[in-house]
């Protein structure tokens, strides 16, 4: 099986050939393509797409607007909260889950089913059932994010190793202990692929949620940016959201990191992890 | 022509006295599923007539029937029906197509994988439906927008996914190739891939439900062209709301049936691969 | 050097993809000269027809634009902005959002143009509950006002009213998106969300319905304003007029037929959107109400000057749609109503299309 462990000798690599060199070339042929597409042949429109001047022009607009920070931090808030809610009810629906087969073959079909209906259909009712405020894109960044964790749950409980559980039986550990000391620890850096998972799915549907009945966060910004045809203010905030992406993915990483400093094998994003 | 005579029905040997219906099914789980959904349904039916929740909003299970039956009868939702499933199966398959190139031109060079990643993160986390505007623009207002949505939504598990498999044969196992001077394509088709498919057919899984989803979030945030999306969110602004549940019931059933299809493919492509790891075990 | 060689690869790929985007998306037009002639057009709805939009639905079953040699596509756009936005992006030759998308492109000096006016009247207005704390606009001081969402049509016929009785609709009253008519709307007046809701005459239809009285406080100034028309830019005019004459002309006669057998046309919209004349549990369809709501707004004030548009109700529209933020300019009217195709619209047969009127055999009922 692989090792994708993180990489901790001390290699000494030459910058300029690490892949993030080409991640950063990569930027300017971006930009050169927007650019171009936008400035010199101006075959997409403005009002689709703007040129990149213009959106840099945006920025400090958009940024320096009347409560634009109040409007960051509501989205946050949402995003947090979503998320926290999301991940502890994935979390312990996974624990419950694992712990008989019986309710997991009668249950997970309905769980799976919740995960298919997008929470925009469900964004009117659950806005009529507990009204405009910021509950509401909690709950709906919550179900969008509660998935991701319970499914990564459920299948990282059941990774430990029949030779180990046995062991734990042998030494009369209690279920309790069995879960805490064995089944967790094995499972977490799976369930930590859910967590990534799962803060991108939070993060897209707390934006969403604002889409609907929301009364600030920047997806609603977003909306009136475009009713008004400010096309550039509309792509400051697309940039926004992919920053808030990668801060967001950064921090679990980091946590991931320093935490599950037992991590092995079985790593779900390996991707993420220097060779 | 003769109507062929039925099947003889093979003779059983004499059951043997296993355990009776009754306790297989106490046994099993089926009872849990039943119970639960009555209970879902007894609830449904009384809770909206308690005088708790706005009748209009929350309908009681019977008048969601009716409203159910009502909608079969209409006939024109088969319509809306095609266009949603045409546009999801059409975008299921070009968004695995894709993801799977992806995942196989980038998955085979760590290098060119670790530079895209940051990009892939960034854009992960990005509701797609903001770009609608721009792929309308692109690709015109009929069913290509909403399939081009789900594409860039549904591609992305089957992409990671494949890079991730191509990964998993050990430093040894890719010694032992090069050792018996394997190409770099046969260690891809007879190392590799293999090792990868039953991680790809998870994200392919997972990108079904994602096309699924993606189409029909389309069909209410942006221009659709019909489908069950754009019925839910026509129903809703009627408060026809025991027509929008029906829809909200159909769209579960439908995603139930295709997880369904799903796991089916899984285990018929991947059929070694609980095989292969009680062997290695 | 193999990494190179990916690399390339990718460059190669993303820019095949960038320059398959900047492709244009649609084809300039017929070469003049030609006999037939093609138009897109961007219906600024979910649906390609809402209840009220016969004139166009009858005049493309009855087959009108095909006689005129024209080819139009209806395409739905989603809803007035963006059909707003695909028109000015090139997208589409015409498309009808709403009076405010259009005013709003025009007033942020977007060069669109208003070639035939379908409806006017109010189609924003100001509603409060029958038992609600605030019975006129002049005491909604405090208010928490619904609106259909941030930015919508009618957030500005809205401030300004309130600003017209001397409440500053930043500071003194809140606004909050409530939805167009569906369940969040109906939770929020329900149970005293809001005081009041602006929004559009059409989304007012579910609630009352659903057993909400509402009381219309809609200033009268608002009746003289344009609803709907068909918006093009001053690009496309230069390049396919000819198209868009056609289409006007078309149009004016669906309007026409529309008219002298109403009941015709609203058998046509049963076939062409089933959903909207679901009925629900009071035996009531929406598609109904809002059927009967366009008869007294699609009705032009000259039968004989069909799709003639009001100079001064379009620029009293725009200048009150200005007041409302100081990033607007000032427009002309007369400078983003195009009235060259009025009198070739009104050029057609009235008698023969009456005729067709009185011969329509009913389908969908």
């Amino acid at each position: 099986m692989a090792q994708i462990a993180v990489d901790s000798s001390p290699k000494k690599k030459n910058f300029l050939r690490s892949p993030y060199m080409l991640t950063i070339a990569l930027l300017p042929i971006i930009l050169a393509a927007w650019w171009l597409a936008t400035t010199v042949t101006k075959s997409v429109p403005a009002i689709l797409l703007p040129t990149p001047e213009s959106v840099w022009i945006a920025f400090p607009r958009v940024l320096g607007a009347d409560g634009f920070g109040d409007q960051v931090l509501r989205t946050l808030t949402e995003i947090a909260g979503g998320f926290a809610l999301g991940a502890s009810v994935g979390f312990f629906l996974g624990v419950l889950l694992s712990s008989s087969s019986r309710l997991r073959a009668a249950y997970l079909p309905f769980l799976s089913a919740l995960e298919a209906i997008p929470t925009v259909i469900l964004a009117p009712i659950i806005i009529a059932w507990i009204g405009f405020g910021i509950e509401g894109k909690i709950l709906q960044a919550a179900i969008a994010c509660f998935y991701a964790v319970f499914i990564t749950t459920l299948s990282g409980l059941g990774l430990a190793e029949p030779n180990a559980v046995a062991l734990m039986k042998s030494l009369r550990a209690s279920k309790w202990q069995t879960m805490v000391k064995l089944r967790i620890p094995t499972a977490l850096p799976v369930i930590f692929g859910g967590l990534q998972l799962g803060a991108t799915t939070a993060i897209i549907g707390a934006i969403v949620s604002e889409f609907i009945g929301a009364t600030g966060g920047l997806g609603y910004l977003m909306l009136r940016y475009r009713s008004s045809f400010d096309t550039a203010a509309y792509w400051v905030i697309i940039f926004l959201f992919l920053v808030i992406g990668l801060v967001v993915y950064l921090t679990i990483w980091y946590i991931e990191k320093r935490f599950v400093f037992w991590r092995r094998i079985e790593v779900t994003r390996p991707d993420l992890e220097k060779q | 022509m003769t109507t062929t005579a039925p099947p003889p029905t093979p003779a059983r040997s004499a059951p043997t006295p296993g355990p009776t219906w009754w306790e297989r099914f106490r046994g099993g789980s089926a009872w849990i599923v039943i119970t639960t959904v009555a209970v879902i349904i007894a609830f449904w039916e009384f809770f909206p007539q308690t005088g708790l929740v706005n009748r209009v909003l929350f309908p009681t299970f019977s008048e969601t029937v009716a409203a159910f039956v009502q909608l079969l009868g209409g006939g024109y939702w088969w319509d809306d029906l095609a266009k949603t499933m045409s546009a999801v199966a059409i975008a299921w398959v070009i968004g695995v197509a894709f993801g799977f190139t992806m995942g196989v031109v980038l998955g085979t060079s760590p290098f060119m994988r670790q530079a895209i990643t940051p990009y892939a993160i960034a854009v992960q986390a990005l509701p797609k439906v903001v770009l609608a505007p721009l792929l309308i623009g692109w690709l015109g207002f009929g069913p290509e927008s909403k399939i081009a949505l789900a594409v860039i939504i549904c591609f992305f598990p089957v992409w990671i996914d494949t890079m991730v498999g191509l990964a998993l044969p050990s430093a040894n196992e890719f010694k032992l190739m090069k050792s018996l001077k394997a190409s770099r394509w046969q260690v891809f088709t007879k190392l590799q891939l293999p090792s990868a498919l039953p991680m790809i057919m998870v994200g392919v899984k997972h990108a079904l439900l994602l096309a699924f989803t993606g189409v029909i979030v389309a069909e209410i945030l942006s221009a659709s062209d019909g489908g069950l999306g754009k019925l839910t969110k026509e129903f809703a602004s009627q408060l026809n709301m025991g027509l929008v549940y029906s829809v909200v019931t159909i769209v579960v059933i439908l995603s139930i049936t295709l997880v369904s299809i799903a796991d089916v493919i899984e285990r018929r492509v991947v059929f070694w691969s609980e095989e292969s790891r009680a062997r290695r075990k | 050097m193999k990494k190179h060689l990916q690399f390339a690869a990718i460059a190669a790929v993303g820019a095949l993809a960038l320059s398959a985007c900047t492709a244009p998306a649609t084809d300039p037009g017929a070469e003049p000269g030609e006999e037939r002639y093609e138009i897109t057009m961007a219906m600024a709805s979910g649906d390609t027809y809402t209840a009220e939009w016969w004139g166009w639905l009858a005049a493309d079953t009855l087959g009108y634009y095909d006689e005129l040699g024209l080819d139009v596509e209806f395409v739905a756009a989603g809803g007035s902005g963006a059909a707003m936005e695909q028109v000015i992006a090139g997208n589409a030759d015409a498309g009808n959002p709403s009076a405010p998308a259009f005013g709003e492109a025009a007033l942020v000096g977007l060069p669109v143009v208003n070639i035939f006016t379908y409806s006017s009247g109010a189609i924003f207005g100001i509603f409060v509950p029958e038992d609600g704390p605030f019975q006129s606009i002049a005491d909604m001081r405090g208010a928490n006002i619904g609106i259909s969402e941030a930015g919508g049509g009618e957030v500005a016929f809205l401030e300004a009213a309130l600003r017209a009785e001397g409440i500053d609709p930043i500071t003194d009253v809140q606004l909050i998106p409530i939805g167009d008519g569906g369940p969040e709307t109906l939770a929020a007046l329900d149970n005293g969300s809001v005081d009041v809701y602006s929004t559009a005459y059409n989304d007012i239809f579910a609630i009352q319905t659903a057993g909400v009285n509402l009381i219309d406080l809609t200033p009268a100034i608002y009746n003289t304003f344009p609803a709907r028309g068909i918006i093009t830019t001053q690009d496309t005019l230069d390049n396919n007029g000819e198209a868009l004459q056609r289409f006007a002309r078309g149009t004016a006669m669906g309007m026409y037929f529309c008219l002298e057998n109403i009941e015709a046309c609203r058998d046509l919209m049963k076939g062409a959107i089933p959903q909207v004349f679901e009925q629900n549990a009071d035996g009531v369809s929406q598609g109904d109400l809002r059927f009967e709501l366009a008869k007294t707004q699609v009705v032009p004030a000259d039968i004989n000057r069909i799709g003639q548009h009001d100079v001064a109700g379009t620029q009293e529209f725009l200048d009150l749609i200005q007041s409302t933020s100081d990033s607007y300019i000032a427009v002309n009217a007369p400078d983003v109503l195009f009235d060259g195709f009025i009198d070739f619209a009104n050029d057609f047969d009235r008698d023969r299309v009456a005729a067709d009127a009185a011969a329509y055999e009913f389908q969908n009922d």
